[in-house]
């Protein structure tokens, strides 16, 4: 059985692989977070049964997660393992956002699922942002820091081609995967100050991308909407957006053709830093 | 709940409570009907259902949160 262990917002996570298949696919996803095993706060083994072909996750004290395929195999194991990453750091406040970094300073982006998060965060890479995370923006409310979570990134489907995806890239039944390594902008592995969130919508019949300013309570309510974690902070969560929205920009963002939406988005950030 | 006015630019936490009141705010349901239903649902007598919606409803009101039937 293969080994990874995996050093993940400053906890130790081991996964035995008990064979190629699912060794290949959370090393794709989850490769760039390979660490030092300074303890061991999550212990997964996964496999195939040989049988049945199914995928299995197991992890102590749990029943084991069975997947049919692929896709649902990274579904599950993506999902028990940020929702017992939000127990082991119920200190941060996880919202579910890309998160990217450039001049030093994070932005988030927020969407519905399908409001073209992760299509605009890997065309925004190719424009000089390094990449964070995909999925979670885990937020140190003392600092207002985001930390980096850099799991591969997920696309529903195939971007535009002037921004083609790696040849490197895992095709599941169910999404796209880049491995962090293969990010064209690199990536950040340090936390970075959150400077200005923006709130995605994708309409594709507009003549061209647009921005709107919004107030702190409108951001606060976006975002409130946006927190995994709410109840593990105090004002059951709400103190924290409100922190967030009063301190950083935020904006409605309805996003176009992607590379005038990525030239706005750039505009709109080194006018508010 | 967390209610947004975005004409007064404010964000509203309801306990419980209020968070069922301000849900049954619907247009149909009268004041009666929704002490009836607090009642019920919160196991507790009439009369206090009664003082906690009226309560919650002017308050409510106070903030803006509600709409009042067009004459």
């Amino acid at each position: 059985m293969r080994v990874l262990t995996l050093r993940v917002l400053d906890r130790g996570v081991r996964v035995g692989c008990e064979e190629p298949d699912t060794e290949a696919l959370v090393t794709a996803a989850y490769g760039y977070m390979q660490g030092d095993s300074r303890g061991t706060d999550l212990d997964y083994t996964v496999g195939r049964d040989g049988v049945a072909a199914t995928f299995f996750i197991k992890r102590p004290g749990i029943e084991p997660l069975t997947a049919r395929d692929d896709g649902q195999f990274l579904a599950l194991f993506d999902q028990d393992i940020a929702i017992e990453l939000q127990k082991l750091r119920c200190d941060l406040y996880f919202i579910h956002a890309a998160v990217l970094q450039r001049a030093d300073v994070a932005l988030m982006l927020i969407a519905k699922a399908g409001g073209g998060k992760s299509t605009v965060c890997w065309a925004l890479m190719h424009h000089g942002f390094r990449y964070l995370s995909d999925e979670l923006g885990p937020v140190d409310l003392k600092t207002l820091e985001v930390l980096p979570y850099a799991r591969a990134l997920a696309l529903k489907k195939q971007p535009p081609a002037s921004y083609p995806l790696p040849p490197q890239t895992i095709r599941t039944s169910r999404s796209l995967h880049v491995p962090a390594e293969d990010m064209p902008g690199g990536i950040s592995r340090v936390r970075a100050p959150l400077s200005a969130v923006f709130f995605l919508r994708y309409e594709p019949g507009v003549p061209g991308p647009s921005m709107r300013r919004l107030s702190a309570a409108e951001a606060t309510a976006r975002l409130y909407a946006n927190v995994l974690n709410p109840l593990a902070h105090a004002g059951d969560g709400l103190d924290g957006a409100i922190r967030i929205a009063t301190a950083s920009p935020c904006f409605e963002f309805v996003t176009a053709d992607l590379t005038a939406s990525c030239a706005l988005l750039t505009a709109t950030l080194e006018q508010s830093l | 709940m967390v209610v947004l006015d975005l004409e007064a630019e404010q964000v509203h936490q309801l306990n419980p409570t209020a968070s069922f009141i301000w849900q049954r705010c619907d247009g149909q349901r009268t004041v009666a009907k929704i002490v009836d239903e607090l009642a019920s649902s919160f196991d507790v007598d009439p009369n206090t259902a009664r003082e906690a919606v009226i309560a919650a409803l002017r308050r409510l009101d106070e903030l803006g949160l509600l709409d009042h039937p067009r004459e």
